[in-house]
């Protein structure tokens, strides 16, 4: 299978410091690392030899999980380097998420981790999830999420995002240009829980469980810090505003006091909590749809 | 009854009660609800564990602002 064009920023950790939040949180470069996979692979019960796509399947730990369960799996990056180093016998595939080179109808499960918030349009991803699964098959997403957590439904405004309401106004319709920031950064491309719940809904999905999962979040950032320091996590935040960024952000510090700092001129975004939210939804056939 | 370590010259840190040099071990860190888990001298045999002074006012210290500020 030929592989499309990247259409996606490339993952927001440069190669050269994953060793660095290797050393921490092992191969799988998220909060909570494999030990939430598990937990969603449990709770989605997925039949022997069901088809699991990772999106963003990075270094390939969740990959390496699914076969060992017995699962056909599937890793879909857009990053070639990190393909290159995916430690995994599954099929890879060089794609963009939001134009994924996969069939219609044919994944039992998706899970996406720590990654949507990469992606140029959310919106579009969600829709080739939607797309490639079957009716009913469950898609695993978690992201890093801005102020609003589910404790706070009410709190809908995301300091990253001034177009809020266009999600609410027309949740299904596609939009001329992308709905996410696309800054290759996850705090900057965080949005609020009720937001992305939103999207979800919006986009067909049918919410099964929402669980925060802050503290998964706090251990990362403390075991970094414990590493490396205050100024090591700030290093990691200048090396792109990977993973570093994210923690850094979420733990109420400001990140653009460095000049110096990779993430260029557009260093405004203010000080805020973070989260870490861990949804499972099952994609609705659109005869169930509510329109 | 709390035990004070005693320290050997380049020898390392002894357990008195047990009399074992210690040794490097995993050890879970829990605080304010996070938990991660990091490598400090602890007794092979009692498990007591060492938190030296410039752990406790370092890199520790650090770790505790960073999630109280949360």
């Amino acid at each position: 299978m030929s592989s499309p064009p990247m259409t996606s920023p490339q993952q927001g950790i440069p190669q050269h410091s994953w060793g660095k939040l290797m050393a921490v949180c092992g191969p799988a470069l998220r909060p909570g690392g494999l030990k939430l996979t598990e937990q969603a692979l449990e709770q989605c019960a997925f039949p022997q030899g069901a088809v699991l796509i990772d999106a963003g399947c990075g270094l390939g730990e969740s990959l390496k999980l699914f076969t060992a369960r017995g699962f056909r799996a599937i890793g879909i990056d857009s990053d070639p380097k990190i393909l290159k180093s995916c430690d995994s016998n599954a099929q890879t595939i060089l794609a963009s998420l939001d134009d994924m080179p996969l069939e219609s109808n044919t994944a039992d499960g998706i899970f996406c981790e720590c990654v949507l918030n990469l992606v140029g349009s959310r919106k579009r991803a969600l829709a080739e999830f939607w797309r490639v699964l079957k009716d009913n098959g469950l898609l695993v997403y978690s992201d890093l999420i801005a102020q609003g957590s589910i404790d706070n439904p009410d709190n809908t405004k995301s300091p990253a995002r001034n177009d809020t309401s266009l999600i609410h106004k027309n949740p299904k319709g596609p939009k001329n240009q992308d709905d996410n920031l696309a800054n290759g950064s996850c705090l900057k491309g965080a949005i609020t829980a009720p937001e992305i719940l939103s999207l979800l809904i919006g986009g067909g999905f049918k919410i099964i469980s929402a669980k925060d999962c802050l503290a998964e979040l706090n251990s990362l950032a403390a075991a970094l810090v414990w590493a490396y320091g205050r100024e090591g996590l700030n290093e990691l935040c200048n090396l792109g505003g990977g993973l570093g960024g994210n923690l850094e952000g979420g733990l109420g510090s400001s990140p653009n006091s460095d000049p110096n700092s990779d993430l260029g001129g557009d260093l405004s975004y203010p000080k805020r909590p973070m989260s870490y939210l861990m949804v499972i939804a099952a994609k609705e056939p659109r005869e169930n749809q509510k329109l | 009854m709390a035990h004070a370590f005693s320290k050997f010259g380049a020898e390392g840190w002894y357990c008195p009660k047990c009399n074992k040099p210690l040794e490097r071990v995993s050890v879970n860190v829990e605080y304010m609800g996070a938990s991660f888990f990091v490598e400090l001298p602890g007794c092979p045999t009692c498990g007591t564990i060492l938190v030296d002074q410039e752990l406790s006012s370092g890199k520790m210290l650090e770790v505790e602002k960073l999630l109280e500020d949360k």
